[in-house]
């Protein structure tokens, strides 16, 4: 009997093993022979959004797509985000890139420059995609929602666009709508500053009566200083528009005159204004898990789909995740914000936010004519309303409609304009590990924010003077550089004998000789602060 | 399903596919140096016939190979000066202009006062080419920025840019002076002169488009002048409608109307 049993099982195993084989060999010598049709074209997107919705998005756009074009096949390589950028740097350097790829931050211009087709003349077109629409008639890139003039589908220093943005990200705090009603009897959190934290004392209260460890916020390194950010926003307009040299409001990330008036000593991180910044983030960072700084992104998450934490920040692309995951039904809003001493009040405008999740075009496509094609398509209305639907992200596409239910995450326009993060210089990572360092002593449960300014601050002015010179360096580096590249470009638009070329390099030399004297200027500015620092 | 117009398709396409023609002869290693491939490039040039263009060309491409070595900028300034020596004007003034360069960013220890020097004789010598007028505006900078401009350098640097032939250059000229005005102080009236003339010749970049068009209006409010406060400001919110500094702006702009 046992005999039998072992034949059967091996004449089973064999049996399968055999239709495996079959199946496998049919599937290799299908793709061989679909790749040796000559009427076939394959259009490969390399990317790293393994969200739910997202993979299936794509899938959605391209089906559509080929319907159109039935000689058409679009694939997808969906690579985990850890290994994306290595996988990326070798499938480029190889010459064995996707048509289409997802754009990495690790893409340097270098890289982008040599493996990548820039798509600004196909920009400065109408998209034929969205013929009959109100986009009508529209270039291309202003049926963008931010014009494409963002990283990472703009390159600022090659001035050049490589990407078309599938999507926009918001960020909102996400609630557990079955606790909240247990510990409130309401079904929607308050829309204030003080009713936020109310509502996270009442938690705190909620847990202890209960026995249950609950608390009012997930949080991890990630997420939580995105609460943070815009505590600290809210609270420092007026610091920002006092160093505003021009009056033009640029947003402050990217300027250097109000650190170097904090060098100067004009003002402190004690000053109104950043003070109270820290007492807010204190206030808010008390109710998150105990010992949140040292925990990941996934670990809050857990928290939060496990019923442990009432909220949790975070941006839209998990809104379908944290749905389909957790056994409660997902409610969101935005960040409630504390008003300000100097009178700015109310939320803060999300306008002109970068489009994201963008794919480019590889120079080595067997078949540019046809990705850049279906480029224009998922740029177009229509290809942005089935990914929108089918990814719940939101849409890049100017006019296109949000799905029900992910109105809440689109990008609010009206507002304020806010203040500064608790770092503010271009070069983020020395002033982000003093910060790192130091927000023990305003966290925790026995600090205070004079005990933390006091540990902070001279270790943060050394930091920000350290930040300038790394950018001073950086600029002067990419000085030299865009010199090089304004002297080829002049040399292709006057002297060259290529007229194809002339039109192009034209454009491209009238940007390049306003940004490289903008860029001389800023940085002769910032070398005449800096000898005058006390 | 909307239909595509085969003319624009056609066109679109066909630029978009520029950049895949293969560029042979001697524009390929220029072209090599808008892709950044310094190395190709700078081994392309080296085995072209030996022209002004070319040893300007292998130049620009040494000063960006990597490794960066002080050997590769001695022999890339060697290069820019024999260069000089048998040029016409264009590449002439190209030569002497990338010699400032040298002195000012490249060099293991800055020169700005060199490099000054060297604008300053560039600028003087072919005031009617391209890279003279940059070395015009690079001179200006430098000069502007090396400590407390007085009125004096103001007027005659706006002399200078309004001499200028090269419309890009003299758009950033202006803005410049614009700057420089409101950083040191030289009154708005000034600083809005430089602002509105550079405005008049097309600002290139969209978000310096968005910034100038706020600083002429918080310019003009300043001075006094509603009606053109609000039309800058006007101007802003159409071309700008998703910027997030909307809000302020309208507001702005509503409290003007307001007082009119």
């Amino acid at each position: 009997m046992s005999r039998t049993l072992r034949k059967l099982g091996a004449v089973a195993g064999a049996t399968l093993l055999a239709l495996f084989f079959g199946y496998a060999s049919w599937q290799v010598l299908g793709r061989t022979r679909q790749s040796l049709d000559p009427g076939l074209k394959v259009i490969r997107i390399g990317h790293y959004q393994l969200e739910s919705g997202v993979r299936g998005a794509i899938d959605a756009v391209a089906a559509a797509y080929m319907r159109r074009n039935p000689g058409v096949r679009i694939e997808q390589l969906a690579v985990p985000g850890r290994v994306y950028p290595t996988w990326l740097k070798t499938q480029l350097t190889g010459g064995t890139a996707p048509d289409l790829i997802e754009l990495a931050p690790a893409l340097m211009a270098e890289d982008k420059a040599r493996y990548l087709l820039p798509l600004d003349e196909y920009l400065a077109q109408p998209n034929p995609y969205n013929a009959g629409t109100e986009l009508a008639g529209t270039a291309w890139r202003q049926t963008f929602v931010d014009g494409l003039i963002n990283p990472p589908a703009h390159d600022a220093d090659l001035l050049q666009t490589f990407g078309i943005p599938s999507s926009q990200f918001t960020l909102r705090l996400f609630y557990n709508r079955a606790l909240l009603q247990e510990i409130t009897g309401a079904d929607r959190p308050p829309a204030d500053y003080p009713g936020l934290l109310a509502l996270f004392r009442r938690t705190v209260a909620f847990s202890a009566r209960e026995g249950r460890r609950l608390y009012a916020a997930a949080g991890s390194k990630q997420n939580a200083p995105t609460i943070f950010y815009q505590l600290f926003l809210s609270q420092t307009e007026a610091v920002r528009k006092r160093f505003d040299p021009f009056g033009d409001m640029q947003r402050v990330y990217r300027t250097t005159d109000l650190a170097y008036a904090y060098l100067r000593g004009d003002w402190t991180m004690g000053s109104p204004g950043p003070r109270d910044g820290w007492e807010r983030i204190r206030e808010i960072g008390l109710f998150f898990k105990p010992g949140f700084y040292q925990m990941e992104r996934d670990d809050a998450l857990f928290d939060f789909v496990q019923g442990r934490a009432l909220m949790i920040m975070s941006g839209n692309w998990d809104a379908q995740s944290l749905s389909s995951q957790a056994p409660f039904a997902v409610g969101a809003i935005e960040l409630p914000l504390p008003d300000a001493r100097d009178g700015s009040v109310g939320p803060i405008s999300e306008g002109g936010r970068e489009t994201q999740a963008c794919f480019a075009l590889s120079r080595t496509s067997a078949h540019p004519e046809v990705a850049a094609d279906f480029l224009r398509f998922l740029g177009s209305m229509e290809g942005s309303r089935i990914f929108a639907e089918h990814s719940a992200w939101l849409p890049a596409v100017v006019g296109v409609k949000p799905p029900p239910g992910l109105e809440v995450f689109m990008p609010r326009q009206e507002g304020r304009l806010g203040g500064f993060r608790p770092y503010f210089t271009t070069s983020e990572t020395e002033p982000r590990r003093v910060f790192d360092e130091n927000l023990h002593l305003l966290l925790g449960t026995q600090g205070s924010v004079d005990a933390f300014l006091q540990a902070f601050e001279p270790a943060y002015r050394d930091a920000v003077k350290a930040a300038l010179d790394y950018t001073r360096r950086a600029d002067r580096r990419l000085l030299v550089r865009q010199d090089s590249l304004l002297g080829a470009q002049w040399w292709l638009a006057q002297a060259g004998q290529d007229q194809a070329l002339r039109e192009p390099a034209a454009r491209r030399l009238d940007l390049l000789v306003e940004m490289q004297l903008q860029r001389t200027s800023n940085e002769l500015w910032s070398q005449w602060q800096r000898e005058r620092l006390p | 399903m909307p239909r595509l117009s085969p003319l624009p398709t056609a066109c679109s396409l066909l630029c978009l596919l520029l950049p895949l023609r293969l560029v042979a002869g001697p524009e390929e290693p220029w072209v090599d140096l808008t892709q950044l491939r310094f190395r190709e490039a700078a081994d392309k040039f080296a085995g072209q016939a030996e022209t002004p263009a070319s040893l300007i060309g292998r130049s620009l491409a040494l000063l960006n190979r990597q490794p960066r070595t002080d050997d590769n900028i001695e022999e890339a300034a060697r290069l820019l000066r024999r260069a000089a020596e048998s040029a016409g004007p264009h590449e002439a003034a190209a030569a002497g202009y990338y010699l400032g360069c040298i002195s000012q960013y490249q060099l293991a220890e800055p020169d700005p006062a060199r490099a000054r020097t060297q604008f300053a004789a560039v600028a003087a010598r072919w005031p009617e080419e391209f890279f003279g007028q940059l070395a015009a505006v690079r001179h200006a900078a430098l000069a502007l920025y090396s400590g407390q401009p007085d009125p004096a350098l103001f007027a005659v640097l706006t002399e200078e840019a309004e001499r200028c032939t090269d419309r890009a250059i003299r758009r950033s000229y202006h803005l410049l002076l614009g700057e420089a005005a409101q950083r040191f102080h030289q009154g708005d009236d000034f600083a809005y002169r430089h602002y509105a003339a550079a405005w008049d010749l097309d600002i290139a970049l969209p978000e310096q488009r968005a910034n100038i068009l706020l600083r002429l209006g918080r310019l003009a409010e300043k001075l006094q002048r509603p009606g053109e406060a609000g039309r800058h400001y006007g101007r802003f919110l159409q071309e700008n409608p998703r910027d997030d500094r909307t809000s302020e702006i309208a507001a702005r702009l509503a409290a003007l109307q307001e007082k009119r």
